[in-house]
C-alpha cells in the first residue's frame, strides 16, 4: 500500500492541486513541491531537491512553521496554522504579480497545515498551503465597514448627547410637536412650566396648553394658522395654561422644520411672569405720578388763562408776554400728561370704548370741521374729497376723531405753508380706507420703522419748532387696532405722506 | 477487567503536573512568539474524576467551545481543550489583541481556538509522549460548541467515565482566562497510564515501588 500511494504521490496527482504541497524529509531537506508552488514561488523544484527548507527560507527558522514541521517529524503530531496569527510566512505571490516589483505585502495570505507522513516506513513531513487572500481582503473590507459604520453611530450618539443635553438644561421650556400639534418631546423647563409630566403630554396636542393656541385642532393647517398668527419665527406673548388651571404670562415662538419627508414644530418657551409685574409695577408708577401732577397743572393753567384773558388790569405788556409763555408751555405739559395717561390705560388694558355705528363721511367732516382752525395756524387747507358713499363703521366717536384730529394736524404741522392736506375715503372689499395726504417733507427712509414708538419725531431738533408730544402716533394705533382697524403709511422725501386709516364695514342698523 | 482506581498516587500527581506544565509552557512559549507578547500558561492542578463532575466547572447557561485531537498509542483515548464560550472569545480577543472588532472576532474565533487548541494539546501531549518514550500519534484538530448538557455527548463520555483534568490558567496583561485540559481514556487505557506513570517514577525514584 505504501509503496503504491507513494507511487500516486508522484507529481501528476499534485500539479492539479489548487494548494501548494511541498514534502521534506525526515533531515528537513526538500523532497518535492508541486507546479502550484513552483508558479507562486517562482522556484523550481528540480534545482532545490536535497537541499535543507531552512537555508532555502531562513526566514522559517524559529517560526510557526518550524514548530509545526518539528511536531510532525517527532511526534507524528499535526498542526494547523491559521492565517490570523501567521499571515504570510512563505515568500508566494499571486500568479499575475509575480513580474512586478514583489514586497511583502503582496505575498499571498496563507493558511497552512503540516502533518507526517510515512511512506515506504520513511518519515516525511507534507506542508499544506492554501491561498487564503481573497477571504482576508473580504475580511478587511468587511472590517472596514463595520469601523466606520462604528465611527458614524459614534458621531451621531455623540451629537445626540449634545442636543439632548442642551435641550436637557435649557432654561426656557421647548415642546417638539408634530403638523397635527402632538406633542413628540419636552424638555424639563416646559414640564415644570406647565407642572406636567412628560409622560401625561406626550401624544397630546399642544394647543391646550396655550389660550391663543385652544381654538386651534389636529384637522387645522398648522402651517398657514401660524403663519395667520404670526407665530412662526417670531415671538408672541400670550397666556398658558398651568395644570392647576392659572394662566401664566409667556413669550412663545414656533419654529417649523423638515426632517425627512415630515413637518415638525418647535414651541420655545419663555415665563415672563417676572417682567410683566416689572412692567406693571412701572405702569403704574407713571400713571399715579401722572394724575399726580395733572391736578396741580390744571390750576396753574387756570390762573394762567384768567392773567391772559385780561382778568387782571394792571399789567405790563412784558409780564403778559412772559404769562403767555408760561400758558403755551403749560397747555403742552397737560397735553404730554394726557397722552401719556391715555398709553398708560390702553396698555393696562383699562381704556373703555364705546363703539357705535357712524356714517363715515359725516363723522369726517365732523372732525375736519373742528381741526380747521388749528390747520389755518399753518396756513394749511384741510379738503375733505367726500364721493358721497354711505359706509358704515363701529367706532368710539371721541377716540376715532382723536385718532384722526392726531393725523390731521401731524399732516398740517408738516405741510409747507400754504399747503394743502387732502382727506378721501374709499371703500375697499369689506374695508372702509381713509387717507390723509400731506404735501411735506415726506418721512425719511431710515425712520420709517421707528414712527410708531413712543417719544419719537423725525427730527428732535424739530420738536420745539413743531411741538408734540412724540406719542400721538403709538397712541392713535393703539386705539385704531382696538376698534379692529389698522393705521399705515406711505412717504416720498420732499413730496410728502399719506397715512391710511382702515376699519372694518358694519352694516347700518 | 480491573475496576480502574481514580485515585492518583502523590507522585503520580506530581509528576504529571511536571509534564503537563512543561508541555504547557512550551505552548506558551509558542503563543508568545505568534503575538509577540509574553502570555502566561501554568497548570495548577492535575486530578482524576468521573467525568461528569467536569461539568461543575461550567455554568449551565453558558456553552462550551472545546478543540479535541484524538490520541493513539500506548493509551488511546480524546485530548479536548474546553473553555466556556465567552472565556473562548476573551481568550481570542487578548490573543489577537485590538485588531479586530467583536464582530469580526465572532467570526474569526473558531478558526483561532483551532490552532490555539492544537498548539497547547500538540505540546502537552507531546510531553507526555517524550517522557514516557512513546509513539502517540494525534489526529487533526475539530472545533465543537456545544451546551454543558451536551458536551458529554458529543465525546460520547458515560458520566461514570473517569477523565484526567488538567486545570489551566492563562494570563496576559490583566487578564486571567481559566481553560480545561481533559483526556478521555476508556478503562484500559487508565489501568496501562497507572501502569506506565508507575514504571516511570520507578526509573525516577528507584527507592519507591
Amino acid at each position: 500500500m505504501q509503496t503504491a500511494s507513494s507511487k500516486i504521490l508522484s507529481n501528476s496527482v499534485l500539479d492539479i492541486i489548487n494548494s501548494a504541497v511541498i514534502i521534506i524529509d525526515a533531515k528537513l531537506n526538500i523532497n518535492t513541491w508541486n507546479n502550484w508552488f513552483t508558479t507562486r514561488s517562482g522556484l523550481e523544484p528540480s534545482e532545490h531537491t536535497g537541499k535543507n527548507i531552512f537555508d532555502l527560507f531562513p526566514d522559517l527558522k524559529s517560526t510557526r512553521v518550524s514548530d509545526a514541521i518539528d511536531n510532525a517529524l517527532s511526534f507524528g503530531f499535526p498542526s494547523v496554522i491559521s492565517n490570523m496569527f501567521t499571515p504570510t510566512p512563505f515568500p508566494l505571490y499571486s500568479v499575475i504579480n509575480f513580474e512586478e516589483d514583489k514586497n511583502f505585502d503582496d505575498r499571498i495570505q496563507q493558511s497552512i497545515s503540516v502533518a507526517r507522513l510515512n511512506i515506504d516506513n520513511e518519515y516525511y513531513c507534507l506542508i499544506q498551503i492554501s491561498d487564503v487572500t481573497a477571504s482576508v481582503l473580504r475580511e478587511r473590507t468587511l472590517e472596514q465597514q463595520i469601523s466606520e459604520r462604528k465611527l458614524v453611530e459614534d458621531a451621531l450618539l455623540k451629537s445626540e448627547v449634545k442636543h439632548r443635553t442642551i435641550m436637557e438644561t435649557m432654561v426656557d421650556g421647548l415642546i417638539v410637536f408634530d403638523n397635527h400639534g402632538l406633542i413628540e418631546s419636552l424638555n424639563p423647563a416646559a414640564e415644570v412650566l406647565f407642572g406636567q409630566e412628560e409622560v401625561d403630554l406626550l401624544g397630546c396636542t399642544i394647543f391646550p396648553l396655550f389660550q391663543e393656541l385652544s381654538e386651534f385642532n389636529e384637522e387645522a393647517d398648522l402651517h398657514d394658522m401660524f403663519l395667520m398668527e404670526n407665530f412662526l419665527g417670531k415671538s408672541q406673548e400670550v397666556l398658558a395654561l398651568h395644570k392647576d388651571d392659572h394662566t401664566f404670562p409667556v413669550e412663545l415662538s414656533i419654529s417649523e422644520m423638515q426632517i425627512g419627508e415630515n413637518i415638525h414644530y418647535s414651541a420655545l418657551i419663555r415665563d415672563i411672569t417676572e417682567r410683566k409685574k416689572i412692567e406693571n409695577l412701572k405702569n403704574d408708577f407713571i400713571a399715579t405720578v401722572s394724575h399726580e401732577l395733572r391736578t396741580p397743572l390744571t390750576s396753574i393753567r387756570g390762573s394762567l388763562s384768567l392773567v391772559c384773558g385780561g382778568v387782571v388790569p394792571e399789567i405790563s405788556d412784558k409780564a403778559l408776554e412772559l404769562v403767555e409763555l408760561a400758558n403755551r408751555n403749560c397747555d403742552r405739559l397737560l397735553l404730554l400728561i394726557n397722552d401719556i395717561l391715555d398709553m398708560e390705560k390702553i396698555s393696562s388694558g383699562k381704556m373703555q370704548f364705546n363703539l357705535e355705528t357712524f356714517d363715515l363721511a359725516s363723522l369726517l367732516k365732523n372732525i375736519i370741521k373742528s381741526n380747521i382752525a388749528y390747520a389755518e395756524q399753518y396756513a394749511v387747507e384741510l379738503v375733505f374729497n367726500d364721493n358721497k358713499n354711505k359706509i358704515y363703521v363701529s367706532v368710539d366717536e371721541h377716540r376715532f376723531s382723536q385718532v384722526i384730529s392726531n393725523v390731521l394736524s401731524n399732516a398740517a404741522k408738516f405741510s409747507s405753508k400754504n399747503g394743502q392736506v387732502d382727506i378721501k375715503m374709499e371703500k375697499q372689499d369689506d374695508q372702509a380706507r381713509i387717507s390723509i395726504r400731506d404735501h411735506g417733507l415726506g418721512i425719511p427712509a431710515e425712520f420709517k420703522d421707528k414712527i410708531w414708538k413712543k417719544f419719537t419725531q423725525v427730527d428732535s431738533s424739530n420738536t420745539r419748532k413743531i411741538g408734540g408730544t412724540g406719542l400721538g402716533l403709538a397712541i392713535s394705533r393703539s386705539l385704531i387696532e382696538a376698534m379692529h382697524g389698522n393705521i399705515d403709511f406711505d412717504s416720498e422725501e420732499n413730496k410728502g405722506t399719506t397715512f391710511y386709516i382702515t376699519l372694518p364695514i358694519v352694516q347700518e342698523n | 477487567m480491573n475496576n480502574p482506581t481514580l485515585l492518583l498516587s502523590e507522585l503520580e500527581e506530581d509528576l504529571l503536573k511536571e509534564l503537563f506544565n512543561i508541555g504547557i509552557g512550551k505552548a506558551a512559549a509558542t503563543l508568545s512568539r505568534m503575538i509577540g507578547q509574553e502570555i502566561l500558561l501554568s497548570v495548577p492542578d492535575v486530578t482524576f474524576q468521573r467525568s461528569e463532575l467536569l461539568l461543575t466547572n461550567f455554568s449551565e447557561k453558558n456553552s462550551i467551545a472545546s478543540i479535541s485531537q484524538s490520541l493513539k498509542g500506548k493509551f488511546s483515548g480524546e485530548a479536548v481543550l474546553l473553555f466556556p464560550e465567552n472565556s473562548s472569545l476573551e481568550v481570542v480577543k487578548l490573543l489577537l489583541g485590538s485588531r479586530y472588532s467583536d464582530e469580526m472576532l465572532a467570526d474569526l474565533k473558531q478558526e483561532a481556538l483551532v490552532e490555539i487548541g492544537n498548539i497547547v494539546l500538540n505540546a502537552c501531549v507531546g510531553a507526555v509522549a517524550q517522557a514516557m518514550n512513546g509513539d502517540f500519534t494525534l489526529d487533526i484538530p475539530n472545533y465543537n460548541l456545544a451546551s454543558s448538557s451536551e458536551i458529554l455527548n458529543t465525546y460520547n463520555i458515560n458520566p461514570n467515565d473517569p477523565i484526567l483534568l488538567i486545570n489551566i490558567d492563562l494570563r496576559l496583561h490583566e487578564s486571567n482566562v481559566k481553560g480545561y485540559l481533559a483526556f478521555i481514556f476508556g478503562p484500559m487505557s487508565i489501568n496501562s497510564l497507572h501502569e506506565t506513570l508507575k514504571q516511570l517514577i520507578a526509573t525516577l525514584h528507584p527507592t519507591s515501588k
